[in-house]
């Protein structure tokens, strides 16, 4: 250290000096080869049950570890430079410094001691060279009757070498007439020895104690991610098999070690749904929505829900929700096909069906919805030529339960009563409850002229979907079949008041409101009718 | 004379950050589709380490009608997303705002009229990308375009003011200052 006679200097001047974007580039490159270290041990866990061989794994490990290497170095490089631009610069005044924009002026007088001071573990854990340094200001406040020393801290890597040490020689000369030849140093009056030996004592405390919060919060941080991503993992690998239970139990354990992963509620509603659990499924994936508002997945696997319980409005919403946030939703896009089949606009489906088709020409849903549509139409032939080419080209077909329903139906409309029946039973003996079955059966049973049978089928479906308005059409049929007009008014007019109606229902409602004489009450049905034609 | 030097660098700001932003969204999209590759290898998720070559059928629909404002944005945010599909969505992300943030350091060097200018491309850039990281809505897309504008662009013309003082003097260790 050497002592300079240039205390009367001429430091008229205000200097400003800005945070380095080099230094800035070196410490967000350097901080990253360490952080995306970190961040890929849960990962390498995570990835195990997935992975069959040692090089797949490596190769995945090297793809996530390049992976959270960009992400994190451009993140907070962006970060960084945010911070540059908000804090400004550092102006060096002839009063004294301004630490950054909204920092107040520390004069020169009031700095009673400096130091730096080499972070040898900071930098070899953020992979600096040349070591970086803290250089700390001790600003003389009152404090009582006394006085305390407030220390304030400018790291190095913000900085080149030579801007540091710049700095560190202006604040020098300024406070305490110094011209420094060292870069690690600690200078003060002796009477403020004491003082300063209390400031270090507290920012010692303060080191230990914000070094355990740190390592304590990465130990948890990083267990807990390996323990979520291994279950949410070990949940896939049993959801892609169709052991639906088990896949349920890990995402189950997911979502309790991390209440906030929305993808693992929306898997855990996934695998509830395929067993038929369409409550707990419905909370699930509501709790998803709450975690991710804009969580496609889990709007298109609700609105299956609405539309099974005839819901069409809130499952419309949802549906059309998802195809704004990603236009070319492939299941979303079957949905919207299945909610129009559902109200009728058969064109509709049919041609979002072929939209699917054309991407996924295997898609069984597509191919049977399709099937259907055609069927609905009125055209038999197509629809049965459609299904044989699916059976041909698809596989799943001959397994889904949806696929073998519309064969069954295919079956009912071409007079084969007695393979539509088989299949049936069959199907409800695997799906007890469900009201689409329901509906075809009292339809069987319509057409092999068995009216009790479907009179005990309709008063099952009544009480099984009350706000299904089929059922009660399917009564006011079977009334006017024994000539009981009045029952059958009754019957057609619930039908007619229940809310979510499709145009198949309102043009029925119209057909028995004509044989019943009521023309206004058709004229009514039939304007519904265009009206959610027009939607 | 004036006014043709301005109009220059405005062209050059403006230029430099659509330049930099498409080169690099190419370049990083590729790449991070190689990421993707390598991440997701042998589960078949990314069958191929370059972009997904399967058909993409047309648009379900359209929000806003063609022809108008919005049923243009609408199309350029539909072009977007045909051209960069899978990995290559993120990473082409990454490079559009790199590239435009690369563009903002020489920018600071130009007039006020080409630094607000070069400010509102690359804003635009930054806030309409973050705005399709959530939803391609349009209304949203440009609503997020319009904030990056106004703050980048601010941040751009604020910049300049920082050099009204000259930078700290350099000293080595040893050299008195005088």
């Amino acid at each position: 250290m050497s002592t300079s006679a240039s205390a009367e200097s001429p430091f008229a001047g205000t200097y400003r000096l800005d945070l380095n974007p080099q230094a800035l580039r070196r410490f967000a490159l350097g901080s990253s080869l360490t952080i995306a270290s970190l961040l890929c041990i849960p990962d390498g866990l995570a990835i195990l049950p997935t992975s069959p061989d040692p090089i797949v794994w490596s190769l995945r490990m090297l793809g996530l570890w390049l992976t959270a290497y960009v992400l994190w170095s451009f993140g907070f490089l962006i970060l960084l430079h945010i911070m540059r631009f908000v804090g400004g610069s550092i102006l060096v005044r002839p009063d004294g410094i301004k630490l950054w924009r909204f920092g107040r002026l520390i004069e020169w007088g009031s700095i009673k001691a400096l130091a730096v001071e080499p972070q040898l573990y900071f930098s070899r854990a953020f992979w600096l060279k040349p070591v970086a340094a803290k250089l700390t200001v001790y600003e003389r406040k009152p404090h009582k009757e006394s006085f305390r020393l407030i220390p304030h801290n400018i790291p190095s890597f913000q900085f080149t070498p030579a801007e540091f040490f710049s700095l560190f020689a202006f604040i020098c000369h300024r406070s305490f007439v110094l011209c420094p030849d060292a870069a690690h140093v600690l200078i003060s009056d002796l009477e403020y020895v004491p003082s300063l030996r209390k400031a270090y004592e507290r920012s010692a405390k303060m080191k230990v104690l914000i070094s355990a919060i740190i390592t304590i919060s990465l130990l948890a941080f990083l267990g807990r991610r390996a323990a979520v991503n291994y279950s949410f993992n070990s949940g896939n690998r049993e959801f892609r098999q169709e052991r639906y239970k088990a896949a349920e139990q890990h995402y189950r354990f997911a979502t309790t070690v991390d209440p906030t992963f929305a993808m693992a509620w929306d898997r855990l509603a996934r695998s509830e749904y395929r067993q038929s659990k369409t409550a707990a499924a419905e909370k699930h994936w509501h709790k998803a929505l709450a975690m991710k508002p804009d969580l496609v997945e889990s709007k298109i696997g609700l609105s299956n829900i609405h539309m099974l319980r005839r819901e069409f409005g809130p499952a419309r919403r949802l549906l059309t929700q998802a195809v704004r946030l990603d236009p070319r939703n492939l299941a979303a896009c079957i949905n919207l096909a299945d909610l129009n089949l559902r109200l009728g606009n058969f064109d509709e489906a049919i041609r979002l069906c072929e939209l699917v088709l054309k991407q996924d020409p295997n898609n069984a849903n597509a191919h049977c919805l399709m099937a259907r549509g055609k069927l609905r139409l009125g055209k038999l032939k197509e629809a049965e030529e459609l299904f044989t080419h699916a059976l041909v080209s698809t596989r799943s077909v001959q397994s889904s339960s949806f696929c073998k329903l519309v064969k069954a139906e295919i079956d009912l409309a071409a007079g084969r009563t007695k393979e539509a029946s088989r299949a049936m039973h069959l199907l409800m003996a695997v799906s007890p409850h469900s009201q689409e079955l329901l509906i075809d059966l009292i339809e069987l049973a319509l057409s092999q002229g068995n009216e009790t049978e479907a009179r005990t089928l309709v008063a099952e479906a009544k009480e099984h979907k009350p706000n299904d308005p089929w059922p009660f059409i399917y009564q006011a049929e079977l009334e006017l079949k024994s000539d009981n007009k009045d029952r059958a008014r009754l019957e057609v007019d619930e039908a007619f008041q229940k809310p979510d109606q499709d145009m198949r229902s309102l043009k029925s409602c119209a057909r028995l409101f004509n044989l019943l004489g009521d023309y206004n009450q058709e004229k009514r049905a039939l304007d519904q009718c265009g009206k959610l034609s027009g939607e | 004379m004036r006014v043709r030097r301005e109009l220059i660098e405005l062209v050059i700001g403006v230029g430099r950050v659509v330049v930099l932003a498409a080169a690099l969204a190419v370049i990083c999209g590729i790449f991070w589709n190689i990421l993707d590759w390598m991440r997701t290898y042998g589960t078949g998720i990314v069958a191929s380490p370059f972009a997904d070559q399967a058909p993409l059928p047309p648009r379900q629909r359209r929000f806003f009608p063609a022809g108008t404002a919005l049923g243009s944005f609408e199309d350029l945010i539909e072009l977007y997303n045909i051209s960069f599909r899978g990995g290559l969505r993120l990473g082409s992300g990454i490079g559009l705002v790199a590239g435009a943030f690369l563009a903002l350091g020489p920018a600071k060097r130009l007039g006020l009229a080409a630094r607000i200018a070069t400010g509102i491309t690359a804003g635009s850039i930054f806030g309409g990308r973050a705005a399709l990281m959530i939803t391609s809505d349009t209304p949203i897309f440009l609503g997020g375009a319009l904030i990056g504008a106004v703050l980048t662009a601010w941040y751009l013309a604020a910049a300049g003011g920082e050099r009204r003082f000259p930078p700290l003097p350099l000293i080595s260790p040893g050299q008195p200052i005088t």
